[in-house]
């Protein structure tokens, strides 16, 4: 990431004005723009679905009672699938997730908050 | 242990647990682990004492542990004796019902992955209470998620010590009242010990033996259940469900959760509690303090999940096998609830009655569990004392013309309140004795998920959020979660009730959460809509930058 996307701050302004004027300015540049995006692109969607999958996974239980204990294979039936599909997803979302961070974002961030800490000496 | 188990030795099935649970053996040497327990415990605390003694090493045990030590930790403060003892009882007496409890404590922990674990360190210091601060200066602010903090800690360490005080009279064989109240008070003197002495580096460490030791235990007793069966899970299951006494019941939804609609709904309402609650665990938060950077939370939170995540499938097998093996009429004789199901499967997998092997296996169970109730307490009272003391006592309670608390005054006041705050548990806990331990721990998680999560979230998320949203959020969760559990058949009308012989309920569920959490969200959604104070476009821009960048961290 380049160090010079980010304005810098007026000199002449106080220190508490000149602090909040660096968190605008970095908050506004396209580098925080972009690392936003890309923690909110994944995290937002990530999180609404294993709350619904979880939420949809416990309300079946009191929704639908005949369809979780309709037999798979030998003594496991659906609602064991839909648990051990629980410890699956959660694993995986995990594995997605911290991907996501360490190869979009990590650098990109870590950039930005030597640059932002240069501003606000 | 020896009372209650009297009436079962007529039973064929159950003459051998029986049997060795009247021999006081493998008792004695229980006691021995303890005390070994105890003695390393505090040999940990002295070292970790004389290592530092700044307001960084007592809050956040000097910021330098790596992410598998601190996944470590927030394991041993995760996974309390209500999980290794209460759950996989839940699971050798109700079968596929047990598993479902479960797996709200693992999904949750996406959460705190996702949403809160990066962003609470980069943005805070010690306590949740500061991520807040970094946006609103208002003492109110302070006030009411210190408060918060300080409920939900108390209320998570009195349900783990009134487990205590059962636990470790069942272990030890002694039924007696008395046994209970002196386990209370004794468990509760260790913790203030740790915490006064040895602060949050002390606390860590401790946990991070415990989550070993109960890795190791459980990773044990899975591969000796698995070996019985040969490697046959479908086995293991059909052998577990025929011994239930339930049959086919035992591997379908609905044999704990399944009584009625209230009584679904319930479980609803405590899945909800679960799955949100782990984020607003002040205790749970704090443990992110002890990393140095947000990418090392980060994958800190990634290693809970994996450990946690097989921590139960472990769960899962051992409930099961404690269930084949043990059988549900001995567990239950031994306690109701199940709790000892996990170390009578032990006496059993070692070779049962008056075997050595099992004599052993039972007592190093024993002491393991022992380690886990020692080393959650330790944990919640290290967390309600930082929010007393960093954030009502230092800041929320000082006037703006008032002289700054200094850091050394700061931590006197941190240590008495862990000595105050650990009596004041002993105290709730020997009057608190009939609350059932499950119902406690859903409580906090209710109260977390309703007060302090919306707040959190809010704060880190949405531009428009103002003070008044913060200390609307914070009490337009925590009161309704209150007065629902007094008005619900917790409380009164109920065969089980703390107050028995009245009734004043109003409210069906047991478990505030599926009403207080949405109205903490939207308590915290009207408050900042309806406040006359225009939001700081300055300071969430600060907290945006610092959160997702980590400028400014400490």
């Amino acid at each position: 990431m380049p160090p010079s996307v980010v304005a810098p701050a007026a000199p002449a302004a106080p220190a508490a004005v000149e602090a909040g004027q660096v968190y605008r300015s970095v908050q506004q540049s396209p580098a925080f723009q972009q690392i936003r995006r890309g923690y909110r692109g994944f995290a937002f969607p990530a999180t609404g679905l294993f709350l619904g999958w979880y939420l949809l996974y416990v309300c079946a239980q009191a929704a639908a009672p005949g369809l979780m204990r309709r037999q798979v294979a030998g003594p496991v039936n659906v609602a064991w699938v839909l648990g051990l599909l629980q410890f699956a997803s959660t694993f995986l979302l995990t594995w997605l997730y911290a991907r996501n961070a360490r190869t979009e974002r990590d650098r990109a961030a870590l950039g930005l908050r030597w640059d932002t800490q240069d501003q606000l000496r | 242990m020896s009372g209650t188990l009297a009436p079962t030795a007529a039973a064929p099935e159950v003459t051998t647990v029986a049997a060795t649970a009247d021999t006081s053996g493998h008792h004695g040497l229980a006691v021995a682990l303890f005390a070994v327990v105890v003695l390393v415990t505090l040999v940990i605390t002295l070292w970790a004492g004389r290592r530092g003694q700044a307001a960084e090493d007592f809050y956040a045990g000097g910021r330098g542990f790596g992410p598998l030590q601190n996944g470590l930790a927030l394991c041993g403060d995760y996974l309390s004796a209500a999980s290794f003892l209460g759950v996989t009882g839940l699971i050798a007496l109700y079968g596929y019902d047990g598993v479902l409890y479960s797996i709200g404590f693992l999904v949750a922990w996406l959460l705190v992955l996702m949403l809160v674990a990066e962003l609470v360190r980069n943005t805070g210091r010690y306590t949740l209470a500061d991520v807040l601060a970094v946006r609103m200066r208002r003492r109110q602010v302070r006030a009411a998620t210190g408060a918060a903090s300080v409920v939900v800690s108390l209320l998570y360490l009195i349900a783990q010590m009134v487990g205590a005080g059962s636990l470790v009279a069942l272990l030890l064989g002694t039924g007696a009242g008395a046994a209970k109240a002196w386990t209370i008070v004794g468990v509760g003197t260790l913790m203030i010990v740790y915490v006064t002495v040895g602060g949050m580096r002390a606390t860590t460490w401790i946990q991070i033996v415990k989550a070993l030791l109960l890795l190791a235990g459980s990773v044990l007793l899975t591969v000796l259940v698995l070996a019985r069966f040969h490697g046959d899970v479908a086995e293991l299951m059909r052998s577990a469900a025929h011994r239930s006494g339930a049959g086919a019941a035992y591997l379908e939804p609905g044999l704990k959760y399944g009584g009625g609609p209230t009584s679904r709904i319930d479980f609803v309402s405590l899945g909800l509690a679960l799955v949100l609650g782990t984020a607003g665990l002040p205790h749970i938060l704090s443990r992110f303090y002890t990393v140095p950077t947000a990418r090392a939370a980060r994958r800190s939170t990634v290693w809970v999940i994996a450990l946690v995540g097989g921590f139960y499938l472990m769960a899962v097998v051992l409930g099961l096998g404690a269930g084949a093996l043990v059988g549900a009429p001995a567990i239950r004789a031994a306690n109701p609830a199940g709790n000892t199901a996990v170390p009578l499967l032990a006496l059993d997998l070692g070779g049962g009655a008056g075997s050595t092997a099992g004599v052993v296996l039972f007592a190093l169970i024993s002491a393991i569990a022992f380690a886990t109730i020692l080393a959650v307490v330790a944990g919640l009272t290290l967390a309600s004392s930082a929010a007393f003391a960093h954030d009502l006592y230092a800041r929320a309670w000082r006037r703006p013309d008032e002289r700054e608390v200094t850091e050394r005054q700061e931590l006197v006041a941190a240590r008495t309140a862990a000595v105050v705050i650990g009596a004041a548990a002993i105290v709730l806990s020997l009057f608190a004795q009939r609350l059932n331990v499950a119902f406690l721990v859903g409580l906090a998680f209710a109260v977390a998920a309703s007060a302090n999560l919306p707040t959190l979230l809010f704060n880190l998320f949405w531009r428009r959020f103002t003070s008044r949203g913060a200390v609307w959020s914070v009490y337009g969760g925590l009161v309704p979660a209150v007065v629902l559990v007094a008005f619900s058949p917790v409380v009164s009308g109920a065969p089980g009730s703390v107050l028995p012989g009245v009734d004043f309920h109003w409210f069906p569920l047991e478990n505030p959460g599926l009403v207080s959490i949405p109205l903490g969200f939207l308590a915290g959604w009207v408050g900042s809509l309806t406040s006359r104070e225009e939001p700081d476009p300055e300071a969430y821009a600060e907290l945006e930058v610092r959160s997702l960048t980590g400028a400014g961290a400490v």
